[in-house]
């Protein structure tokens, strides 16, 4: 395996292995760029790591380093030192993403065209439209092996996604289907077809799911163009007089620190951490964080406008046999402003085994009430929603003084409240969704609370004027020429959609701008 | 059948049987009475652990569950505390709050006066711990996911592809 000197300072140091960073360092180790790629997390084995228990897998793939939370949101109060629930791994989050890969619509890139000035609001265009992502979308598809596109048959659906189809099309739904999903239904890319599992949160023991763990990384270490360190936490990035990056500090799996040398540097740590290195890198000549002179490095934060409903039946529906997230209803997705809020909304199955539902069906609930919804988990339908949040300057990720990580370090704080748009959208999510189970005789539904975030979208976003955001349309800072954002923070707005397929997209872009950029020695 | 009985007579003899292997022999076949077993506690005593049992049952009701799987999270809890003496401090004046809030103490109280006693003090930091501790604990117990309808893990039978993934049969227009 090819290894680079720390003092090598032509390789392109990537900061993160998810579905930013390992896609990105993958592309441009093809092109024969050198790449060294940190990533926090320690390095599992699907095949001997993974097991089907939500626990067990949580305590080995989630991110569990402290972080706060504030704000009106209830995630505040019943989770407050896990604001988000991403993943601490090589792959990152591709491990436990559930693998709905859809593309974003044409208006969802012109927010604040399509949805007009909205009261309390930050919304903004992106520097970029559908139709320049297009043909990366076309390779994304392609490399993540996503169904219903490049011929690739739909997955068949299980029991959770029949009830759901039944309902919608009772209520007069149209596009219901089994999801665009980058789960193999069949075996290719070297890895076997999905065999109904379940467990799509606790990593594919299958490896039938796109994961940047099985794809991206060994194919990037074939190249003999990259290095993997795991367990490399990466606390500051450096640059020099100039006002260029110049490497980054690190401290491994022993506690060392190190200083890696580097041309160009590519942060993807999701949008909490990428942030908090930003803001945590401050020097005497960028006193507010690097790429932050717009003020705007951490704020914006995104995390769609979630929930779920659970609907109770008279008979077993063993929601649990088979994919998570086994099907979609699009009807909602518009932007369709009668309905009292702007943007839309999916419905998409979801399943929780009994250990987690009783976490998060109505956190810090108990009693008899409680406990009888719980005795009636065999008859149980459900479904997550998911939809456009806005963004809003002041939900932000800043650095918490007052609470140190394992390295000293000032942890992030996730402040959130919702914005009237977001209140509206869930509420009418809620109904829809309780409508859906309740046309086929639901005898009971069920509202569940947002989840710890899983979309972590917005906070270092693209602009096409850098006093509007942090990076342009290439995810490159405005600040600095060598800097890049590669993950889902460069998101402008969060569009319906679950995000991985288009921060794929994005990572594909890049790498052929970086790899243009180099070559003209522009960076 | 002769081999389960004596293990069990060895079990009853050395009284040896915690309530976490019970749990794993009532899967296993094996009936145990429920004067059988007895919660095997190093850190906290035994009245402070039924009441914290009774505590729990009472959290988390269901009539599904023996003692047994109460008494295991008891358990859990005891195991956590042995390193912890903050812990085993708010375990032990939980219980005497929970003793104070009636004439008697709360193991002598029924279900419903035991539920009126908690919700006295919902809210508290023994409450929070305790149940924050149990929701984990309770639903994570394996043993108790079949009385759900809940299969665990799949892979090492080959998924659902082939065991019911999409048996639905009660569906309109199936």
């Amino acid at each position: 395996m090819k290894k680079f000197d720390l003092n090598d300072s032509s390789v392109v140091v990537v900061i993160g292995s998810g579905a930013g960073g390992g896609t990105l360092s993958n592309e441009l180790a093809q092109k024969g760029i050198n790449v060294v790629c940190l990533e926090a997390g320690k390095h599992l084995d699907f095949k001997t790591d993974f097991v089907n228990k939500e626990w067990e897998m949580f305590s080995k793939e989630a991110w569990l380093d402290k972080r706060t939370a504030s704000g009106e949101w209830r995630v505040a109060k019943d989770f407050p030192n896990l604001p988000a629930w991403i993943c601490k791994t090589v792959g990152g989050s591709t491990l436990h993403w559930a693998g709905a890969s859809l593309r974003f619509q044409e208006h969802e890139f012109k927010g604040l065209s399509t949805y007009g000035h909205v009261e309390g609001a930050n919304l903004l265009d992106w520097p970029i439209t559908l139709q320049d992502l297009e043909p990366y979308y076309d390779m994304a598809e392609d490399k993540m092996g996503v169904t219903q596109t490049n011929g690739i048959p739909a997955l068949p659906g299980n029991n959770n996604y029949k009830v759901m189809e039944a309902g919608a099309k009772q209520l007069g739904y149209k596009e219901v289907h089994t999801g665009r999903m980058a789960i193999n239904s069949q075996p290719r890319d070297g890895r076997a077809s999905c065999r109904q599992l379940g467990f799509c949160f606790q990593g594919c023991r299958m490896g039938a799911k796109w994961s940047t763990l099985y794809t991206e990384i060994p194919k990037a270490q074939a190249t003999g163009h990259f290095e993997l360190r795991a367990e490399a936490h990466v606390l500051k990035i450096t640059h020099n007089k100039a006002g260029k990056v110049d490497g980054v500090i690190y401290v491994d799996a022993n506690g060392q620190q190190h200083h890696q040398k580097a041309r160009v540097v590519c942060v993807a740590g999701n949008s909490i951490e990428s942030p908090r290195l930003l803001l945590n890198s401050a020097s005497a000549l960028f006193p507010d964080g690097l790429a932050n002179s717009s003020g705007q490095v951490g704020r914006n934060y995104m995390r769609h406008v979630t929930g779920s409903v659970y609907g109770v039946f008279e008979k077993p529906v063993n929601m649990h046999r088979g994919t998570t997230m086994a099907g979609i209803i699009q009807d909602e997705s518009e932007h369709n402003p009668k309905r009292g809020f702007v943007a839309g909304y999916e419905m998409e199955t979801i399943s929780l085994g009994l250990p987690f539902l009783a976490a998060f069906l109505n956190p810090g609930s108990w009693g008899k009430e409680f406990t009888g919804e719980l005795d009636n988990y065999e008859n149980m339908a459900g479904m997550w929603l998911v939809g456009e949040d806005m963004p809003q300057e002041t939900n932000r990720i800043t650095l918490n003084h007052e609470v140190k990580d394992q390295y000293g370090l000032p942890v992030a704080n996730v402040h959130v409240t919702d914005h009237p748009n977001d209140v509206a959208m869930r509420e009418h999510a809620y109904k829809q969704g309780a409508a859906v189970y309740e046309s086929i005789g639901a005898l009971n539904t069920i509202r569940v609370p947002p989840y710890p975030s899983t979309h972590n979208l917005g906070t270092n976003r693209m602009s096409l004027n850098a006093k509007d955001g942090v990076v342009n349309g290439w995810g490159q800072s405005h600040d600095i020429a060598n800097l890049f954002i590669s993950d889902g923070s460069q998101f402008t707005t969060g569009a319906t959609e679950n995000p991985t397929l288009t921060i794929v997209a994005l990572a594909i872009r890049q790498s052929e701008y970086i790899a243009r950029e180099m070559a003209a020695m522009n960076i | 059948m002769k081999k389960q009985s004596l293990s069990r007579r060895s079990f009853l003899k050395k009284g040896t049987i915690t309530a976490a292997s019970a749990v794993a022999l009532a899967l296993s076949g094996i009936s145990i009475s429920p004067s059988a077993w007895a919660m095997t506690l190093t850190t906290i005593d035994n009245t402070t652990g039924k009441s914290l049992s009774a505590f729990c049952r009472t959290l988390y009701p269901h009539s599904q569950l023996t003692d047994v799987y109460y008494d295991a999270c008891v358990e859990s809890l005891d195991a956590k505390a042995k390193n912890d003496p903050a812990l085993l401090k708010l375990l032990n004046d939980g219980v005497k709050t929970l003793n104070s809030h009636s004439q008697h103490n709360f193991l002598a109280l029924s279900a419903e006066q035991q539920l009126i006693v908690v919700k006295q003090i919902e809210g508290s930091p023994f409450f929070d711990q305790v149940r924050s501790h149990i929701v984990v604990a309770l639903y994570n117990n394996d043993k108790i996911w079949n009385l759900f309808g809940y299969e665990g893990p799949s892979f090492p039978y080959g998924g659902y592809l082939e065991r019911g993934f999409n048996d639905i049969d009660w569906l309109p227009n199936h």
